[in-house]
């Protein structure tokens, strides 16, 4: 779990073949303001990729460019080589599922499957069989008749998903595929996806604010904040090293603790605390850290330790004590005023009481510092 | 809910609809009496009101009329505020909520005022000739309704509806004849026969309106009652209380057939 590549391999600049469509320089400007700005990625062929960030970050916006919805005021994008600028929506191979699925409500189940291949004049038995295989794949079968009002919303989601599938696109947009769903649904129907988009070996990109789901599923999380890209990973890689402040901040918990660097060694960089406690961890990937420079030191609260006031490096007294079942987090604040949190095995909730003052320690290698 | 306030609630509901429907039962019960004049309970029991209300060219005549006007009217109503609810519902306009209260005003104004401008206008200004006149008029007072009616169901389709459908290789026109024209077709039935329904069965705008040489029925019926209560009346009264019934079951039995099936209230999730 605990990978200290600091240095993320840069990125491959010409087109690999792997690569199914490759955004080059994107910006999309409405009026003055920039939803999209400069926007560089590559989706490999076969991947499921994450476009993740909080509501207003360009995120859909960057979807509906690569589905054909929406032009981009600058940039290229290119699906297999070919540029696609101008091209409509159904001219190219991708194939979009909105977010609440725009099912059409006057057609049946069937129906609405059926309608991408009735638009391409598919003959009506082919066509028949498509649409029986298509809901078999789905698990469908026995709705084929139904309305989409008389469906639930997972079935609902997976009608959407094959009428986009039905046409063989080589690329499956997926326009924050379960909000609509409630949270135990939710769970299951992720994986469902995965399965059936590995399944089909088929590229999909989609676009979500909820950094579990991306991290769940996705091979590549595209980190997206104020229509930039703050950081492309595979999860883990993300988490383990986050590029950026808003990243580390976005993706999972972390205590982001503020100071000046005060040394910088070729593997570690020390960071003097505003309390005066010098901390040591690793440059984050691409970090730039002068001396003298303010820097955050980011620590994961699960990379935390207890102990007796005094063996650890900073003392904090616990604030509040959260039992989670399967773990527990403690919230602990120092005398200076920094807050800290700390998860940790259920039994951290009844060995620490609130009130108590506790020394929190962690291990250098786990720490990140970013300027 | 509290036992006596569902008690009291019953109560009250019942006696409205007895309120409402009591009139037109009693009329439709008196219409069968014998007596040359309408009276209630009857007296004796006879056909004989419908069959010289059937026979009476006048009524005929003005039957036609209203027809003509209604579905005159009520075409160009549909057509009119169906556009208009579009553009309201769909496009954020400049000043939309002006041009939608516009549309609206004549829910509020007073007929009668509405009526005396229009002939003061027609008379002065310019109108068409005239039968077109009432037809104007009934335009007017018909098309908040079908805004009424169309607005909020324009308003739930969903943009991108449109945008799946071209995703899929749709065509703007393919879209309009596969998806939205399906999906507004209850909304269309619905807002026409409402607006046939106003027009064939005004009064006020009529009186003032309508060419002497080609009255409504609702004019014909208000005659009538000037000098007496005429049985056919209530003959006539019966029988468009029976034909507009037969027209909401139709409209209820096409609009049902368009209608997406009800959602089940509890989804199976297989």
């Amino acid at each position: 779990m605990s990978a200290i590549d600091p240095a993320a391999p840069a990125a491959a600049q010409g087109e690999s073949p792997e690569t199914e469509l490759s955004i080059r320089g994107v910006t999309k400007r409405y009026g003055q303001v920039k939803a999209v700005d400069d926007l560089t990625l590559d989706i490999p062929r076969g991947s499921l990729t994450a476009l993740l960030g909080p509501s207003g970050c360009g995120k859909t916006t960057t979807l509906r460019m690569l589905g054909g919805f929406v032009d981009s005021t600058e940039g290229q994008i290119h699906l297999r080589g070919h540029d696609i600028a101008g091209v409509p929506p159904h001219r190219r191979d991708t194939a979009m599922v909105f977010q609440h699925y725009a099912l059409f409500p006057h057609m049946t189940v069937a129906g609405n499957l059926a309608y991408g291949l009735r638009r391409r004049k598919i003959g009506k038995r082919d066509r028949a069989d498509r649409v029986g295989e298509m809901l078999e794949l789905l698990g469908l079968s026995h709705l084929a008749d139904r309305r989409p009002a008389a469906l639930s919303g997972g079935q609902a989601q997976r009608v959407a998903v094959g009428r986009a599938l039905i046409l063989n696109p080589s690329v499956l947009l997926l326009d924050e595929p379960f909000s609509a769903l409630d949270a135990q649904l939710r769970t299951s129907t992720r994986t469902e996806l995965r399965r059936l988009q590995q399944e089909l070996a088929i590229t999909a990109v989609f676009v979500t604010h909820d950094q579990e789901e991306a991290m769940a599923i996705a091979d590549q999380v595209a980190v997206m904040n104020d229509g930039r890209l703050e950081q492309v990973g595979t999860p883990q890689e993300i988490y383990e090293n986050p590029a950026t402040r808003f990243v580390a901040g976005f993706i999972g918990a972390a205590n982001l603790l503020e100071g000046t660097v005060a040394e910088t060694r070729r593997d570690a960089v020390i960071v003097t605390l505003s309390s005066g406690i010098a901390v040591s961890g690793t440059a984050g990937p691409g970090a730039v850290l002068a001396l003298g420079a303010e820097a955050v030191v980011i620590v994961r609260p699960e990379d935390t330790t207890m102990s007796e006031p005094g063996t650890g490096i900073l003392d904090a007294t616990v604030e509040t004590v959260s039992f989670l079942g399967s773990a527990s987090e403690l919230r602990l604040r120092t005398d200076d005023g920094t807050a800290l949190s700390v998860r940790g095995p259920r039994s951290l909730a009844t060995d620490h009481p609130r009130g108590s003052v506790r020394a929190v320690s962690w291990p250098t290698a786990a720490t990140r510092i970013l300027p | 809910m509290n036992r006596s306030v569902r008690t009291t609630l019953r109560v009250t509901n019942t006696a409205i609809y007895v309120f409402l429907l009591a009139p037109l039962v009693i009329v439709a019960i008196a219409s069968f009496g014998a007596t040359s004049y309408l009276r209630f309970p009857p007296q004796g029991f006879t056909f004989e009101w419908f069959g010289r209300a059937l026979s009476d060219g006048v009524y005929w005549s003005t039957f036609y009329t209203s027809l003509w006007v209604g579905v005159v009217s009520a075409l160009a109503a549909t057509v009119i505020g169906l556009l208009a609810a579009y553009a309201l519902g769909r496009y954020r306009l400049r000043g939309s909520g002006l041009i939608g209260a516009f549309f609206l005003s004549p829910l509020i104004m007073p007929t009668l005022v509405f009526a005396v401008a229009l002939l003061i206008f027609f008379a002065t200004v310019w109108g068409p000739p005239g039968i077109w006149r009432l037809v104007a008029g009934h335009l007017v007072i018909t098309i908040p309704y079908v805004i009424r009616t169309a607005l909020p169901v324009i308003e739930q389709l969903d943009a991108s509806l449109n945008e799946a459908a071209a995703d899929l290789g749709a065509s703007a026109l393919t879209t309009a004849r596969t998806i939205t024209v399906p999906i507004l077709a209850p909304t269309v039935l619905v807002s026409f026969g409402l607006a046939f329904l106003i027009s064939f069965d005004e009064l006020v705008l009529a009186l003032f309106l309508a060419p002497p040489s080609a009255p409504t029925l609702p004019m014909q019926i208000y005659s009538n009652v000037q000098f007496g209560l005429d049985p056919t009346v209530g003959a006539v009264s019966t029988m468009l209380l029976v034909l507009t019934a037969a027209f909401m079951v139709v409209g209820q039995l096409i609009t049902a057939r368009f209608t997406p099936t009800v959602p089940s209230t509890t989804p199976q999730e297989d």
